[in-house]
């Protein structure tokens, strides 16, 4: 009896992990085929900003090096949203074309910290001040986390 | 009114890509050189992208298996230690677009969380691990490894300074 019990209980024990699988499973596939689109978009759109403005164009603002470059970087991705991956393709091709990977970073975390376009939204469920001092100090942070990334990655 | 109605119908982001379309479609007849060039540019970046999404897709299954908003809230504890904690693997962990956490934020910050907390929270959902590899591939393991640590480090950095700025501010 107890012994039928509990393959019972393991069988519904089962169901609940493989039903909880085909559940992530799903939402993950959901998640992905949301970005797809988005994706190749952005995969498209680099491709074309890379092959009709030369190089010669932007890379002086961005290679400079200095303030410019790395403000301009962090700029740019502060205002650009969507998926993480679009910004390592971005960076990635930059860094090709001969952009510093100090600059590649900035505009990489910034894409991921900063977050301009949904400002009004955190601004409205968080609060004003929350949204705007929380945005401006992870701007200023960009910065900080670029430099001990490349220190340390040419470190060790 | 057909037309706006067929507009609506259309997923939003689809639009995004129909609209580069449309302008790769121009440049086939204005500039066939550069439509050529541009093309070939995509297949490139694409066939880097594409076997990495494989592991994306089966990490984010991975991490929507192991880790349910319920799951992690329920390991909330009162300890300020647990909390630091909390913010940091919960934002690591969390899945979906930011604003979709900031109903659970501002609820948090009623109950047991202040400014910086929900700050951390929010700084360490830039950390992706489903992400990585497609990261590892373009910047290498030890550039990987390093700015995710930082990254870390940084948004406890942040919760402080945001505790400090958010002093005197009403919720």
């Amino acid at each position: 009896m107890s012994k039928m019990q509990n393959s019972s209980g393991e069988g519904r024990l089962k169901d609940l992990l493989k039903k909880s699988l085909l559940n992530s499973l799903k939402k993950s596939a959901i998640s992905l085929y949301s970005t797809l689109p988005l994706l190749l978009a952005t995969v498209l759109l680099i491709a074309l900003v890379f092959t009709l403005v030369p190089p010669d164009l932007y890379s002086p603002i961005l290679e400079s090096g200095g303030f410019v470059g790395a403000f301009s970087a962090g700029l740019i991705g502060s205002l650009l949203a969507g998926s993480p991956i679009i910004s390592y393709i971005v960076a990635g091709e930059l860094i090709k074309n001969g952009v510093s990977l100090f600059i590649a970073t900035v505009f990489i975390v910034a894409w991921v910290t900063v977050g301009v376009v949904q400002i009004p939204a955190e601004a409205m469920i968080l609060g004003k001040r929350f949204a705007l001092v929380r945005n401006v100090t992870a701007f200023l942070l960009t910065f900080v986390i670029a430099a001990l990334t490349v220190f340390l990655n040419n470190l060790i | 009114m057909a037309k706006k109605s067929f507009l609506k119908a259309i997923p939003s982001q689809w639009n995004f890509l129909i609209i580069v379309i449309a302008i790769y479609a121009v440049l086939y007849f204005v500039d066939y050189h550069s439509f050529i060039l541009a093309f070939r540019k995509t297949i490139a970046i694409l066939k880097e992208v594409l076997p990495t999404l494989a592991l994306v897709f089966v990490l984010l299954a991975v991490s929507n298996y192991l880790f349910s908003s319920k799951k992690i809230l329920s390991y909330l504890k009162d300890s300020l230690f647990t909390k630091w904690l909390f913010a940091i693997l919960g934002g690591i962990l969390s899945s979906g677009p930011v604003y979709m956490w900031y109903p659970m934020m501002a609820d948090l910050r009623r109950k047991f969380f202040d400014d910086g907390l929900v700050a951390c929270f929010l700084y360490n959902r830039s950390v992706k691990l489903p992400l990585l590899p497609v990261m590892v591939v373009y910047f290498g393991a030890k550039y990987a490894i390093i700015l995710l640590f930082v990254t870390i480090i940084t948004s406890i950095l942040q919760g402080l300074i945001i505790n400090k700025l958010m002093i005197g501010e009403k919720k």
